[in-house]
């Protein structure tokens, strides 16, 4: 028996504190009239100040909706989002990559939009860059809204450039536009290095989406046209990657690849160029230690090509009425001022602002604006992660030399098979959205 | 003395709490992974669970990259503990013979523990850079350039050192703990014998603290086995796999790939691996009181 008062006047404090918390965080108890949106994103950094700020002007323009903006680290943000949407309680509106769209759209965690594009009109779709329009779709329907679009862009160190006396007659320093170009600019560069200091021409800074882009531009892709069948070890690959590692070892302007560290190579000085993605800007950009700039990528291969990805903003499904028009709203206001989201890198993905004055005067975002049209989007597959897994391992294993191009990317057309026959068994994953 | 060894619902109530917590997010979890390990689901498939028995088990017997995760993993363990309890034993032992200042030595060796592990991990992997990180520029000089965490056979070992300067700390405080609580007078009989310091160490401070030291191998064994964080952030189970440990592999399946039976199935083998490597520790330290 309890006979200590003591114990019973913590006890009864306990339960009446807890008591009033859950009361106090329940949605039914808020006395506000206000329509609470739950937004996730991964953008935790300068992006994510960025978007705080729209937030702010978007609460200033719509005193009746209450938006709770959560930021989630990319590493863990798809695992939170996924669970969160098991257990039916995802956010209102959320932010995903283009090339997540399908696993989630498949397993009907995004809303069908198309009725309040109805309301709107579709002239707004029409709006969008065309290469985005079809990665808002699943199955037919609307499900997502593109918040930006993304690519990669060949970062200069500008400094390096007039050092190595890579100038046009102007001593402008030129940035290449193709493969001998690059391969020359590089080799310059190189020439800079001193017994004390080393300077390379390029770097490997992402070594995935660097694969990848080396093959788009030789004409290769990760699946079939009809997105039912992998060729990881297609020719074009093949060429994509060979070439890559020819920078290493043939031409010597690039050193050997090291995860991810070829970025801070580059913001030492000591590497003259590197590919990196738009959203690396702001990383850069408050950087006064050498002059930049950013361009658009040399063509390489046979085409002109560069990865590309677009934010997404997806709908919860089973949104009360009043909800999902607040969401809407949101998301078109966000839509709307993409303009000033641009100023953190990303590009809007409306032609309207892509070709207004504003934006073609904000650099070096308006450089990259011509690779829109060759970007080349990750297939619309559920199965996107293993299959691109299997292309990274093997692009991993070429980059340093340990095998040839086509003996890697067949192992990983054979493992990739194995995922997608394991996968064909299974109706909904089997869709794909080209 | 009745309220003591008789039934009390204080107790009862005071338990109830954690009691819950532990029901609903451990237990309760640990049992329904066990049960989604005979299944095949594709948690983001939108179909539901399939019985598969056994087969995920199976499947796991012939992953080679689950195996070489676990080899991977049984590598760390095997570089790790050993450098990382020689290293806060010697620690210990050496700032326990201080006369003075011990609070600033036990909070410098101890800081590192406090750092994230993501800022420790990023902090490191410029350190380890091969062409622009801080400790190839030391070795300059010498013309030396260690590829630490690029090459295979390097970037496990890397990240093992890596692991001993950001986690030793914790073992190094309980043994200077465990060497403080050791009696003066041990010591002094100790030098009355003539003893040399090397030989108080041997015969006076290390009997006494064994049992400290089995403590903490068993700590840093099961911390070693459920290595995570470090490889992921430092080399992201790279170069070609050296670093890709097992719980890696397992988060990967499981929530990079959605396959969550199979990812299910491969924790309770890790799960089962690391049980019996407990085991053995357990009968080994059995084995040890007996002789004494």
């Amino acid at each position: 028996m309890l006979r200590n008062k003591g114990v019973w006047g913590w006890i009864v404090i306990t339960v009446v504190l807890a008591g009033g918390f859950w009361i106090w965080s329940s949605p039914t108890f808020r006395v506000s009239d206000r329509i609470p949106i739950n937004f996730w994103t991964g953008f935790t950094g300068p992006d994510g100040e960025r978007m705080v700020e729209l937030i702010r002007e978007f609460h200033r323009q719509n005193p009746d909706v209450e938006v709770s903006l959560q930021r989630i680290d990319w590493g863990v943000y798809y695992n939170k989002l996924f669970v969160a949407g098991l257990g039916g309680r995802s956010p209102e509106v959320f932010i995903l990559h283009a090339g997540m769209m399908p696993r989630f759209a498949s397993a009907g965690m995004m809303a069908d939009m198309d009725s309040l594009l109805e309301v709107q009109g579709r002239d707004a779709l029409e709006d969008l860059v065309p290469v985005i329009r079809p990665k808002l779709q699943w199955d037919g329907r609307l499900v997502a809204w593109p918040l930006d679009v993304h690519m990669l862009g060949l970062y200069c160190n500008l400094d390096l450039f007039r050092k190595a006396g890579w100038v046009d007659a102007s001593g402008n320093p030129r940035i290449p536009k193709d493969r001998v170009e690059f391969l020359e600019a590089g080799t310059a560069l190189r020439k800079l290095r001193t017994p004390d200091r080393e300077i390379w021409g390029f770097g490997i800074a992402d070594p995935n989406l660097i694969a990848l882009t080396s093959c788009y531009q030789f004409g290769g892709r990760l699946m079939s046209q009809d997105l039912l069948h992998p060729v990881l070890d297609s020719s074009e690959n093949i060429l994509g990657l060979d070439f890559l590692r020819e920078l290493v070892g043939k031409y010597h302007v690039t050193p050997p690849p090291e995860s991810n560290d070829a970025w801070i190579g580059f913001r030492q000085g000591n590497i003259g160029m590197v590919m990196a993605g738009i959203w690396m800007l702001a990383d850069v950009k408050g950087d006064r230690a050498f002059d930049f700039d950013v361009q658009p990528l040399p063509q390489l291969g046979n085409q002109a090509a560069s990865f590309g990805s677009t934010h997404l903003m997806g709908l919860a499904p089973g949104l009360s009425d009043a909800s999902r028009r607040a969401s809407w709203r949101l998301i078109q206001f966000l839509s709307d001022h993409s303009l000033e989201w641009a100023k953190v890198g990303q590009l809007p993905a409306r032609q309207s602002l892509l070709s207004s004055g504003e934006f073609r005067s904000l650099r070096p975002q308006a450089n990259l604006a011509s690779e829109i049209p060759h970007l080349v989007f990750t297939p619309g597959i559920p199965s996107l992660w293993e299959v691109q897994d299997e292309f990274y391992r093997a692009g991993e294993k070429v980059l340093r030399g340990t095998v040839p191009a086509s003996t890697a990317l067949r192992l990983a057309q054979e493992k990739a098979e194995a995922v997608l026959e394991r996968n064909r068994n299974r109706q909904s994953l089997a869709q794909g959205n080209r | 003395m009745n309220r003591q060894a008789g039934f009390s619902w204080a107790a009862v109530l005071f338990l109830l709490p954690f009691a819950t917590a532990f029901l609903v997010f451990f237990v309760g979890p640990t049992f329904f992974g066990l049960g989604m390990s005979f299944f095949d689901w594709e948690m983001l498939s939108g179909l539901p669970p399939r019985w598969v028995g056994g087969g995920n088990y199976l499947e796991a017997l012939q992953d080679a990259r689950f195996h070489r995760s676990l080899l991977v993993t049984g590598l760390f363990v095997f570089i790790t503990v050993p450098l990382n309890l020689f290293a806060s034993l010697g620690l210990a032992a050496g700032v326990s013979a201080l006369p003075k200042r011990q609070g600033v030595y036990r909070s410098l060796i101890y800081l590192p523990v406090l750092l994230n592990i993501t800022v420790a991990s990023l902090l490191w992997r410029w350190f380890f850079n091969t062409k622009f990180g801080l400790f190839n520029k030391l070795l300059q000089p010498w013309g030396v350039e260690l590829p630490w965490l690029t090459d295979p056979a390097l970037a496990l070992p890397s990240i093992s050192l890596m692991t001993v300067w950001w986690t030793s700390g914790v073992s190094f405080l309980i043994l200077l703990t465990a060497f403080q609580q050791v009696s003066p007078s041990l010591y002094e009989a100790a030098e009355i014998d003539g003893a040399t310091a090397w030989q108080k160490f041997r015969f006076v401070s290390l009997p006494q603290i064994m049992p400290v030291v089995g403590f903490c191998l068993l700590l840093e064994v099961l911390a070693s086995f459920k290595v995570f964080g470090q490889p992921f952030l430092m080399t992201g189970g790279g170069p070609e796999g050296a670093t890709r440990v097992a719980m890696q592999y397992i988060y990967e399946t499981g929530f990079s790939f959605f396959r969550m039976g199979y990812a299910s199935a491969l924790s309770w083998i890790a799960f089962f691996l690391i049980f019996v490597v407990m085991l053995l520790h357990r009968i080994g330290s059995g084995q040890g009181s007996a002789k004494k």
